[in-house]
């Protein structure tokens, strides 16, 4: 038997989803958290049945590309589980009525029920069910309350032959419906209401805006400086350093392996990041530098995510993101590239138009540097001052703008204009914030660390067969010309092809001037995306897309690194 | 009570409400704002516009829904 979760955007669907099946998936509080369905399984009774969690949809009618995809999953179910937020009765029974009209069982979970009774909304369940002709179960499923009994109805989905309507007939209905059951106590706006609404407002939210994101800033920025020197520069330096230099007693102090596994001890000390073998950078740098940030930061986007912030700040910016052939929603996506451009490339899919998900997906490679990366050139760049960390952000910004407004001008096709629906602020739960957390850290360890370890191997093995310097014989004459760096910065930016973290440490051990390290770590950023986003590129914007796409990346690193060059030489 | 004027949902200004008339536009951006519950006889409140031509934010049915400056231009209310 096949399940389906269906329901109007942001109702809960993938927290019903996630308490249903056990398996864990990111949710969030804006509309389109879920980018494509996601399986998984659930016990009923002796059967083991599927559910899907499709995505959210206003309407059956096919008005954008989501919601044909919804529709076509519509086909494949043999039960729905309608998800609706109780505090939104009217429009989301619309898509109910639609449901109740085709020829599947339904069941409805009147979701968010908590705050529905908090917002003075009273709905009578048992005339609800009566109108609807299905079970109805009020759910919380944020906190679980609810789920057993929605299991328990499973059993009673009824398929209770509404007529097809036209829609101003289902709409009818609907306000009909909603008369009978529902009384709200009028209340006036609250205070939190209307501080709400000045995050809204041109001149206050813009105001906060730039709070919110130079708070998330600053804020994870010295969050894991203070992890690195509290916490992970003591135990590498005073607990791992002295087993390291066993290890090295114990291989010999020199050779191959020595080499791999331990690196370059130069005056028989350890240099985490310099030394270069799988016990040193390949651990000190996924572990002691980029970890604090992944945790940090990824602690910051999810409180945004699920506060509801984060539609607010699309609002703030779409007139600005016009200006780059996108609309303000595109900042969700930007914004988790951040953190890694997988998850923003992937998350381009809430946009509606090919021609915004190429510009944004491209946008997003070139121009933002994910958090290993930022990582990396806070501890490396901002040794040489922070002055040069700012000069990294600002060209990548104005990098980003620049090209946003070329390519707004050559992609064909349109940019439609936007129409979100704003969800309620709500108070982010430590426990779904810490689950979330948990999930993208253990991501981390599980996908990051082992590449790095890959990338740490491959770059010894290909030194001590000098492979590198038939690569860095052919690419030289560029390097060193137009970017001025050395002829050794070569191996460093193909190894940014693995991993951007490995590659930028790479660097540190050439001698660089602030100001071609400045230019390493923009050319890193911008050059060629890291495999894993390159291969999700190849999914999202298809083989055409990626090559255009790889063309602006090439043109761009090149005149950006040939100028920054210029002026900083 | 005095009859009130018909004005874009671009046009009102911050905390006023109305009453929906009539939404120019094709059949698809109809059902697209009629899916979020905006469609004419329902009383919308703006909450806040941006400069330069942004969107417009209302409310409806305490439900908050951003909308381009083209659409909100096309979505008449008379004020109350």
């Amino acid at each position: 038997m096949k399940i389906l979760l269906v329901g109007n955007p942001n109702v809960g669907k993938s927290v019903v989803f996630s308490r249903l099946t056990g398996v864990h998936v990111l949710s969030s509080n804006y509309p389109g958290s879920t980018v494509s369905y996601t399986n998984g399984f659930m016990k009923l009774g002796e059967e083991q049945v599927e559910i899907t969690d499709v995505p959210g949809t206003y309407t059956l009618d096919p008005t954008c590309e989501a919601e044909k995809v919804a529709r076509e999953m519509l086909g494949h179910g043999d039960l729905i589980i309608d998800v609706v937020d109780a505090t939104n009765l009217e429009r989301n029974l619309y898509l109910t009525l639609q449901l109740l009209e085709r020829n599947t069982p339904v069941v409805v979970a009147l979701n968010v029920w908590d705050d529905a009774r908090h917002h003075g909304i009273d709905i009578d369940l048992g005339k609800l069910e009566a109108a609807l002709g299905v079970p109805v179960i009020p759910t919380v499923a944020v906190s679980g309350e609810g789920m057993k009994q929605l299991v328990e109805a499973l059993p009673r989905a009824a398929v209770p032959a509404h007529p097809a309507r036209s829609s101003a007939e289902r709409w009818m209905a609907v306000g009909e419906i909603v008369g009978r059951v529902q009384q709200v106590s009028h209340r006036h706006h609250t205070w939190r209401e209307r501080l709400a609404d000045a995050t809204l407002r041109p001149v206050s939210g813009g105001l906060i805006a730039a709070a919110v994101l130079a708070g998330i800033f600053v804020g994870v920025r010295l969050a894991s400086e203070g992890l690195i020197a509290r916490v992970m520069d003591p135990l590498f330096e005073g607990v791992w350093a002295p087993v390291v230099l066993q290890v090295s007693r114990l291989l010999g102090g020199g050779g191959l392996l020595h080499d791999i596994v331990v690196g370059d001890l130069a005056g028989g000390k350890v240099h985490f990041v310099e030394s270069f073998g799988l016990l040193t950078s390949g651990l000190y740098v996924p572990i002691a530098m980029v970890f604090p940030y992944i945790l940090s930061f990824y602690l910051a986007l999810g409180l945004l995510e699920d506060s509801g912030y984060l539609p607010r700040l699309a609002v703030m910016l779409d007139t600005l993101m016009h200006r780059l052939g996108l609309h303000g929603y595109a900042i969700i996506p930007t914004m988790l590239g951040f953190g890694c451009n997988v998850p923003g490339v992937m998350a381009t899919r809430v946009l509606e138009s090919r021609r915004e998900r190429f510009i944004a997906a491209t946008l997003i490679s070139i121009a933002i540097p994910c958090a290993s990366l930022q990582a990396m050139i806070f501890g490396l760049v901002g040794q040489r001052g922070g002055r040069y960390v700012l000069l990294v952000y600002a060209v990548l910004f104005l990098v980003w703008m620049g090209l946003g407004f070329v390519l707004r001008r050559l992609v064909r096709g349109f940019t439609p204009e936007l129409l979100i629906e704003i969800p309620p602020y709500r108070l982010p739960s430590p426990r779904a914030i810490a689950q979330k957390l948990w999930a993208r850290v253990r991501g981390f360890f599980v996908e990051a660390i082992p590449l790095v370890l890959g990338a740490v191997l491959a770059v010894n093995l290909l030194y001590s067969f000098g492979l590198f310097d038939a690569i860095a014989d052919f690419f030289a004459p560029v390097v060193t010309t137009v970017l001025g760096l050395p002829r050794e910065s070569v191996a460093a930016l193909a190894v940014g092809f693995l991993r951007k973290d490995v590659a930028l440490g790479m660097l540190a051990p050439l001698g660089l001037t602030a100001g071609q390290l400045v230019v390493g770590s923009v050319v890193l950023a911008m050059f060629f995306p890291c495999i894993a986003t390159f291969i999700v590129l190849l999914r999202e914007i298809g083989l055409r897309g990626l090559a255009k796409s790889t063309g602006i990346m090439l043109a761009a690193t090149l005149v950006t690194g040939g100028i920054l060059n210029l002026l900083l030489d | 009570m005095q009859e009130g004027n018909l004005v874009t949902a671009a046009e009102m200004s911050d905390g006023q409400s109305g009453i929906v008339t009539r939404i120019e536009g094709g059949q698809k951006m109809q059902s697209r704002l009629e899916a979020l519950g905006i469609r004419p006889g329902r009383k919308i409140r703006k909450v806040s516009s941006a400069f330069l031509k942004g969107p417009s934010v209302i409310e409806v049915e305490g439900c908050s829904i951003a909308i381009g400056f083209g659409m909100a231009s096309r979505i008449y209310a008379r004020t109350e």
